[in-house]
């Protein structure tokens, strides 16, 4: 009963009164300190970026939707396709960056994201990239995807024209088959080499 | 400007009544205007206070870094909100219920003096009306608030409104005879129930002289007020806004407002009858020396105005049948208690 | 110590032929399925022979493929011993009914309302089988059955009948099938909740009574609920309780979302407790798959669910003080300022304030970050010390003691029949925790105590709070001191389809026992989780405590149960 005084009622918040404000923040000017792990908007490497879709795919409120954006690899992402995030409906679990294979979408410290209309805050590919190739950069990769897409077309054909020859002989000199098969043998190797170069490509 | 001054004195000398009224007039409205603006600068004082005790800001974007004019904002938008009154209620006295606790406030701004100048080594109170029986007066015309209180809440026909304003009134009638004891104590040490009487008569500080009657004074007038640990009539948590739930736009900013206004006068009633009023010493430096007394009520209203800010961040709220069993069983008889001090006191000093 | 095996042949040597298949999962699970006709039977002689007091609440499962339905009664003890009988009564799908339990526990009530609102599940012998957490409308539609399609649905769309309020709202009712009405499970003139003027008209004895509502808007209420109290003056004379004001059907969409994905709607329910639904949901999974958790993961597991329980425990705690006070009133804010300090520490693991989405099936999201530990070892202290300042705060405020002191007292037999949970039951003086009943992760390596009360009022059940949060400071510092570094993720392949298997796992929530029970048909999406919530369990127990006190004591006493109606209306 005599512990029961009410002083520390009137002392505690005349002691807080004395201190600095601590937690309260005047909000446009003093920011939080966010931490480094913070879910706040995507970054999209849009580099190396493979368009694969399994982000989109595992979102649980299916806000991804994949789209095209210029300035990605089209060595890597031959359609093009980059994810387009609807803000309104993301609630940042962070699903997508768990689930992404080549760990390009990260999610930063970004926060602001407010706009007059609901289309505003669809944020695409171009908000969202924070790496990317310039246009010139993207001509150099397409030549590049276009002259290997070339090359494996030439192989290809190269292979069908051999198997055709190949079948041709088969059936007009009745060969035996390890010929054929022998000749198959080095399409394939020469397909495997023409495969490996672009990836020397594509990393210089 | 000479000519001006012999107009107004040979129609006051032809028409004595009419100048009369309209120099209450003009004494009316300079009045509501001293009275309002302090309990504009009381509210942001509430919100500032409050927000120190918390570890917040405060207002901090209208009128600089202090937020002093955010309660102009606050008036304007109140000014401008669309007037609703619910079907239902009792119009005519849902109407005039913010109507008369206005007046109430008014009434007791009438009577209460603010402080005094010091002109040639004597104090010239500034009061409106200087009455014979001012403490008493003041004193009951803070409660009119209660009467409006139940008006606003007996006319909004809403339940919340009804369990407040009996709420209100039940603390009001609890706490009002304490109160008025302890006024009638101070008087019988002075002499007098004009209050300028009463503060100059106050040698020593009558929160000394009684403490007990201090005490439950402020306890009752925190009451009177309706603010934490006593403001069961618009207990949020419970009863939603009690008595002003129906209540918006202006009508609810007028309740809201005597609120403060009562709180203010309150505050200074509180530094008259306890705290020496303007009593103090006289700053010797000119024109200073002349306002030296109202500096000293000043000081003492912010002090009291203070603490009652500083009552409501760090009490519970007490239950309403804990409020009028406090108000009968403990304040009555202690003020009765404190009356026969008062009489001993007084009349071996006197 | 009674184990799962002994209960079962007990249960067989008692009643030979009652139990038509059974599992014993290990010493505290058992898993039996009863013959429905002696379902009664068997729950008493739980009760009285081998210390089942404890009705943890039931789940209904549509077995859609094999043409019945299920209801698994959760039977578990007081500390008595630590089995949880898993007890299922199988029902033909064509017209379902089972025994109510509602005569034996007077908690099944609320159990069994809504698993007959939801899958149509007849209950002989309840009182009062009306919606709980469904509007009257959607009677009828029967959502958790596997063939509802939505609302209105295809399979139920020629049975919706569609009427169009004075408003000019859509609205549909479902009318029972001729079907129904003739096998006479589902009545055919249901019972509906009684509408406000029906309440009044029938509850009202006197000039001097009204009914006032508490919600679903008011300051009080933490979430919107309805609690109309009956009003003498100032007295309240009798309160009722509806729900489902925030009814969202995340069990449903869960089976319509992968496993994976379930983990961010766990994080939904209550979002202040959000990591210990999602350790629950991935216990559950973990337990199916046979998972083990690498230690560190475990470790920052659970010092993430002690912080997270501190920062649930301040914000219960702070709401209830502007209850009680006013929101001028400044320790709550000083509450709210320390719960920042906690919410910042969680944020810089999991990068979320409050839906953390942190768990995984067998691991955790993040690592913790550098300096994490320093940082706790700096602030808990603190929070040590801000603790035992508000504990003092309350112990010498004499207003504080008259407001709160043997207001709304249950006896811990009341709290032990009526199932409550989590602080109330503690704070009877019954030490119920799961992470002692139910251990989980590492907890039975650290040390800690179970806070209880004494007297089981508001007063009590606060200073019960608080305690728990130096008691979760111990155990944080404790882990501190013991993560091992390592993996922190399992590195088993977690399978899209999870293999077929159910489990019920428990762990203790912020507000209590909160337990769920997955079912996996092998399929890539559960095909059943049932969330036995805590405070779904507390809510019951809210009216009949409301009986005889005074309005701002009403308040007082659902303040201090730390209500979550998201959580409790899922």
């Amino acid at each position: 009963m005599l512990k029961r005084k009410m002083i520390k009622n009137f002392t505690w918040p005349l002691k807080t009164a004395t201190q600095e404000i601590e937690v309260t923040r005047l909000y446009p000017e003093v920011m939080m300190e966010l931490p480094a792990a913070e879910r706040g908007i995507h970054e999209l490497n849009a580099t190396i970026c493979i368009g694969c879709g399994s982000c989109a795919r595992v979102c649980p409120n299916s806000c991804i939707e994949m789209v095209h954006f210029k300035f990605g690899n089209p060595l890597k992402n031959k359609k093009m396709q980059f994810p387009q995030i609807d803000y309104g409906r993301c609630m940042f679990c962070g699903l997508c960056v768990d689930e992404c294979p080549v760990e390009c979408l990260k999610m930063g410290q970004r926060v602001t994201m407010a706009g007059w209309e609901r289309k505003d805050i669809i944020k695409g590919p171009d908000f969202l990239a924070t790496k990317r190739f310039s246009s010139k950069e993207v001509a150099d990769l397409e030549a590049e995807a276009k002259r290997i897409a070339a090359e494996k077309k030439r192989i290809a054909d190269a292979k069908k024209a051999a198997e055709k020859e190949g079948a041709a002989k088969e059936g007009a000199a009745k060969k035996p088959a390890k010929e054929g098969a022998a000749a198959n043998g080095a399409a394939k190797k020469k397909a495997a080499a023409a495969e490996a170069k672009p990836k020397e490509g594509g990393a210089a | 400007m000479d000519g001006i001054i012999e107009i107004i004195t040979q129609f006051a000398a032809q028409e004595p009544a009419i100048f009369a009224l309209i120099i209450g007039i003009i004494g009316a409205a300079v009045l509501s205007a001293v009275v309002n603006v302090g309990a504009m600068l009381v509210i942001w004082a509430d919100r500032k206070v409050m927000s120190d005790f918390c570890n917040r800001f405060g207002p901090n974007r209208v009128g600089g870094r202090w937020g002093i004019l955010q309660l102009g904002a606050d008036a304007i938008k109140l000014f401008t909100k669309e007037d609703v009154i619910p079907s239902g209620v009792d119009k005519g006295v849902y109407v005039w219920a913010p109507i008369l606790a206005s007046a109430g406030t008014m009434l007791v701004a009438a009577a209460i003096p603010f402080g005094a100048l010091h002109i040639g080594g004597k104090d010239y109170p500034l009061v409106v009306a200087n009455m014979d029986i001012s403490a008493f007066y003041v004193e009951a015309a803070l409660s009119i608030m209660s009467i409006a209180v139940f008006m606003a809440g007996y006319s909004s026909n809403n339940k919340y409104s009804i369990l407040g304003a009996f709420r209100g009134v039940a603390r009001m009638i609890a706490y009002e005879v304490p109160m008025g004891v302890c006024v009638i104590s101070v008087a019988v040490m002075a002499h007098s129930l004009n209050l300028v009487e009463i503060v100059q008569s106050q040698t020593v500080w009558n929160a000394f002289a009684q403490p007990l009657g201090f005490i439950i004074f402020i306890i009752a007038l925190v009451t009177d007020l309706g603010r934490v640990p006593f403001d069961q009539s618009e207990a949020e948590e419970e009863i939603i806004c009690g008595y002003s739930t129906e209540y918006s736009g202006i009508r609810w900013g007028l309740l809201y407002f005597q609120e403060y206004n009562n709180f203010l006068l309150g505050s200074i009633l509180m530094a008259l009858l306890f705290l020496g009023g303007w009593n103090g010493p006289i700053i010797p430096i000119p024109l200073l020396d002349i306002i030296s007394p109202m500096i000293w009520l000043l000081m003492k209203v912010i002090i009291v105005i203070w603490f009652i800010i500083l009552v409501r961040a760090s009490l519970f709220r007490l239950r309403i049948d804990q409020v009028t069993d406090l108000g009968w069983k403990w304040m009555l008889p202690l003020s009765l208690v404190n009356l026969g001090w008062a009489v001993i006191i007084g009349s071996y000093f006197a | 110590m009674t184990n799962a095996s002994e209960v079962l042949s007990s249960i067989q040597s008692a009643f030979p032929g009652a139990v038509l298949d059974s599992r014993v999962e290990s010493d505290r699970r058992l898993w039996a399925t009863i013959d429905s006709n002696k379902i009664l039977d068997v729950c008493k002689h739980l009760s009285s022979k081998l210390n089942f007091d404890h009705y943890s609440g039931s789940a209904g499962v549509d077995w859609i493929a094999r043409k019945e339905m299920e209801v698994v009664a959760i039977m578990a003890s007081h500390g008595a011993h630590q089995v949880v009988a898993m007890l299922k009564v199988k029902t033909p799908r064509e017209n379902p009914s089972v025994k109510s339990l509602t005569g034996l526990y007077w908690n099944a009530n609320w159990y069994e309302r809504e698993i007959w609102e939801m899958l149509g599940i007849n209950f002989e012998g309840h009182p009062e089988l009306y919606p709980l957490l469904l509007s009257d409308g959607l009677m009828g539609a029967w959502p958790w059955r596997k063939d509802f399609k939505g609302y209105p649905d295809l399979t139920t769309g020629e049975r919706a009948v569609a009427i169009t309020t004075t408003e000019g709202y859509t609205e549909y009712h479902f009318p029972p099938t001729p079907a129904e009405i003739e096998a006479g499970t589902v009545v055919t003139q249901r019972p509906k909740y009684p509408s406000f003027r029906e309440r009044e008209e029938r509850e009202i004895k006197s000039d001097s009574e009204m009914i006032m509502h508490l919600g679903p808007q008011h300051a009080m209420v933490p979430g919107p609920f309805l609690l109309d109290i009956l009003v003498e003056g100032e007295r309240v004379k009798k309160a009722f309780l509806d729900i489902g004001y925030i009814h969202k059907g995340i069990e449903k969409i869960m089976e319509n979302r992968t496993w994976l994905q379930g983990i961010t709607y766990t994080d939904r329910m209550c979002y202040v407790a959000s990591l210990s639904n999602n350790e629950c949901y991935c216990g559950a999974v973990e337990k199916i798959l046979g998972l083990e958790v690498p230690l560190r993961a475990q470790y920052i597991r659970v010092i993430l669910e002690e912080l997270s329980r501190i920062q649930s425990h301040l914000i219960g705690t702070g709401e209830f003080l502007t209850l009680i006070a006013g929101v001028g009133f400044a320790p709550w804010q000083y509450m709210i300022m320390d719960r920042e300090k906690i919410i910042s520490l969680i944020e810089s693991v999991t990068g979320a304030r409050l839906t953390h989405t942190f768990v995984r099936f067998g691991g955790v999201r993040n690592d913790l970050p550098e300096g994490f530990a320093e940082q706790c070892r700096k602030d808990l202290p603190y929070m040590k010390s801000r603790i035992e300042e508000f504990i003092e705060l309350f112990a010498q405020d004499p207003i504080y003691h008259a407001r709160m002191e043997n207001i709304g007292s249950i006896s811990a037999e009341t709290a032990k029949r009526m199932g409550c949970a989590g602080r109330v039951l503690r704070a009877a003086g019954v030490a119920y925790d799961m992470r002692r009943e139910d251990p989980i992760l590492v907890y039975p390596e650290l040390d800690f105590d179970i806070v209880t009360g004494t007297r089981g009022d508001s007063a009590d059940r606060i200073d019960v709070t608080l305690r728990e949060i130096l008691q979760s400071i111990r155990i944080i510092e404790q882990c501190l001191d013991k993560i091992p570094s390592g993996p922190i993720k399992t590195d088993v392949k977690i399978p899209k389809k999870i293999p077929a298997g159910e489990a019920y796992y428990r762990v203790e929530d912020p507000r209590g026992e909160m337990g769920m029970y997955v079912i996996s048909d092998g399929g890539d999406k559960p095909y059943r989780v049932k969330v036995r919530g805590p405070f779904y369990a507390t809510f019951q127990t809210l009216t009949p405590l409301l009986e005889g006190v005074y309005i701002a004591d009403a308040v007082a006493i659902a303040g201090s149960m730390d209500g979550c109606p998201s959580e409790s209306d899922r």
